[in-house]
């Protein structure tokens, strides 16, 4: 009996012997396997850093030699260079665990570097000269550039290479790379860039164009609200007001059980946003007279509210809707810098939703030029072996934040359906758009 | 002993037959076609008509009409156009067909999936402008120069999302997601162009909070 416990515990002691030597095992396995992990993290936190270090350096050497060329396929050759590297600098850092205070300041200037070197090598190739204030802005871009240079290479040095120099709590990091206040930085190592291009301080502070100047009381804008969504929509509310880009006071109210949400403009008492919180809705591709009865429906409704005389560009199907782009037109002319899309309940015939952001940003009375070039002159550059269905005059936004007057070509290339823009006035290739037919309806890109 | 073997026998036939009526009858719910009838037909002409592919009545008969219309339809639809009404085309349709079906990737571009992953992650639960609000601010950080140039990129970037390290990133969204995605690729932003949000309940830090606030949406403040 004594024979038999004694054995008994034996065993138990080996059982357990045995759990902790395995569990001891497995532990140390797990503990390497996510030092491993963490080194693999570590080292593209690292190779990261290492590019950064890299490409800045680079990007201040190709400054030079923009600063030393003097033809212009050498001045494209390189902006455009320093408008690649710039996107890879991006890359690298936005890779990194760094602080949005140092971050933000950072890329948003590597993009704008980029963005103004593609501008102005865009405007190089279409035949302008680089002007004084052009080579000024790359004097001072170089010297901005070499100084950032030097000082990640010193911090470089002084961390042996290591990332977390960059890091979150790191002080020098704040030195290094946004200085110790907004202030410091952007006058000492950000230099402000003068440019009508993409990410330019004027494109991204654009103040809206359509709204005029008349101040609105939220009791005004609550008629306005009512008057636009008629008896359909009722108890209308007052919700939390929208402060942003174009600040609006914001209501809801109820159309049958679904929450409607209207948001009116501050200044000017214009229709923003018209949304319909709808609980279900099928997303599919109606059939061709369908959707020309849609388009009318959009059409009369947009018209009947006190919007131009539109034309419909393209549309997406989804959750029970029709989002319809209409073109608003003047003198026939598609202006597409003022688009505004409705969404019209497929089952219920009703709009049910508008969005006029671009066509309050954008809308004004314009005096639009003759084309100075005729279609067939336009015709002339198209590719030729594009088969050409459908010509307009038209007005399109390019992100130099300027209209460009243009003939608008439908065309097929094989099977992919593509729209080519010339300009009206120069007879140059402005844009080229490819027709993409989704299961949701269509997209350009 | 024989009078068992009989009984076994029986109990072996009538499992069969369960097992062959079951399967017959969800043959019966997954798929509708020429000769089917009820309320579902109804729905499927209601649904056809509104649509634009069928001009007959809505009587709850699939005949030859309703046929042709569920052909013309998948065939608009990039569905195999076989003139049956299976779950493919149900779902297209937005009919469920006895069990729920969940949202795929498949019917969505896949920036536009990648949105409604971030706003379940972020947002399941808030009310639907809120969730609206999340992809928005995931698309004016695209469209930003103080942010990567694709919503992956934006997604993706270090510390950007807690989502992502938490791993409800990968959670499958539902369908009030999807919309609320398609919405804001679409152009709805109910922040105004915001480029942040926090909880105001969960942070402390300074430079948030400095950021001057442009809409609360339940849980989520939306700054500039």
């Amino acid at each position: 009996m004594k024979d038999i416990r004694e054995r008994n515990r034996k065993i138990m002691y080996i059982v357990i012997g045995v759990i902790i030597v395995g569990l001891i095992i497995a532990l140390v396995i797990v503990s390497i396997n996510s030092t491993i992990k963490e080194r693999m993290i570590n080292a593209q936190y690292q190779r990261s850093f290492e590019d950064i270090v890299k490409d800045i350096d680079t990007l201040d050497t190709k400054m030079t030699k923009l600063l030393v060329a003097n033809t212009d396929d050498t001045y494209v050759m390189y902006l455009m260079d320093v408008w690649r590297q710039t996107g890879d600098i991006e890359a690298s850092i936005t890779a990194l665990p760094v602080k949005n205070e140092v971050i933000l300041p950072f890329t948003q200037y590597i993009t704008r570097v980029g963005a103004y070197c593609k501008s102005l090598s865009q405007r190089i190739l279409s035949g302008e000269k680089i002007s004084d204030d052009d080579m000024g802005q790359l004097k001072s871009l170089k010297d901005s550039l070499s100084k950032m240079a030097a000082e990640l290479k010193e911090r470089w040095a002084q961390t042996g290479g290591n990332y977390e120099g960059l890091m979150d709590d790191s002080e020098i990091a704040t030195e290094t790379l946004a200085g110790d206040s907004a202030d410091q930085y952007t006058d000492d190592m950000y230099i402000k860039l003068i440019y009508d291009g993409p990410f330019s301080e004027s494109m991204e502070n654009k103040e809206p164009l359509g709204l005029g100047n008349e101040a609105f009381s939220a009791d005004q804008a609550k008629t306005k609200a009512q008057e636009f969504l008629g008896d359909s929509v009722s108890g209308l509310t007052q919700a939390e007001d929208m402060n942003g880009t174009i600040p609006c006071y914001v209501f809801e109210g109820a159309a049958g059980e679904n929450l409607v949400s209207i948001y009116i403009t501050k200044t000017g008492g214009k229709v923003l946003y018209y949304n319909t919180e709808r609980e279900w809705g099928m997303s599919a591709v109606p059939s061709d007279q369908r959707y020309d009865e849609l388009i009318e429906i959009a059409k009369n409704w947009v018209s009947e509210k006190g919007f131009p005389e539109c034309s419909a560009s393209y549309a997406q199907f989804y959750n029970g809707c029709a989002v319809i782009n209409l073109v608003p037109l003047q003198d026939e002319i598609k202006l597409y810098p003022d688009l505004i899309k409705v969404c019209v309940d497929i089952e219920t015939n009703e709009a049910v939703g508008i969005d006029t952001r671009n066509y309050y940003m954008s809308h004004t009375d314009r005096t639009l030029d003759k084309a100075t070039v005729t279609e067939d002159q336009a015709k002339a550059i198209v590719n030729p072996n594009l088969q050409i269905t459908d010509v307009k005059l038209v007005l399109i936004p390019k992100d130099d934040n300027k209209e460009y007057l243009c003939y608008e070509f439908s065309a097929k290339l094989d099977s992919t359906d593509c729209l080519v823009y010339i300009n009206a006035k120069t007879c140059t290739e402005e844009n080229i758009l490819i027709i993409k037919h989704t299961n949701d309806g269509t997209l350009t890109q | 002993m024989k009078k068992r073997r009989i009984t076994k026998y029986m109990l072996l036939a009538l499992i069969l037959a369960i097992i062959f009526v079951i399967s017959a009858c969800s043959v019966a719910a997954v798929s509708y076609s020429y000769g089917s009838s009820g309320q579902k037909v109804k729905e499927i002409q209601t649904r056809l008509k509104s649509w634009g592919f069928y001009n007959g009545s809505i009587d709850g008969v699939f005949g030859s009409a309703t046929s042709a219309a569920v052909k013309w339809f998948q065939r608009n639809n990039g569905i195999t156009a076989d003139g049956v009404v299976g779950s493919v085309t149900a779902e297209k349709l937005g009919i469920a067909l006895g069990s729920s079906s969940s949202s795929s990737a498949s019917g969505s571009t896949s920036d536009v999936y990648l949105l409604a992953r971030v706003i379940y992650g972020e947002a399941r639960g808030e009310p639907y402008k809120g969730q609206v609000a999340i992809a928005a601010v995931v698309l004016n950080r695209v469209e930003s120069s103080s942010f990567p140039n694709t919503i992956a990129k934006v997604v993706y970037q270090n510390g950007a999302f807690s989502i992502v390290a938490d791993g409800q990133i990968n959670l499958t969204p539902d369908d009030t997601a999807i919309r609320a995605a398609k919405d804001a690729m679409n152009g709805y932003d109910p922040t105004g162009g915001a480029l942040f949000y926090y909880n105001p309940k969960k942070t402390t830090n300074a430079y948030m909070l400095a950021k001057p606030v442009t809409l609360v949406i339940g849980e989520h403040n939306f700054c500039r």
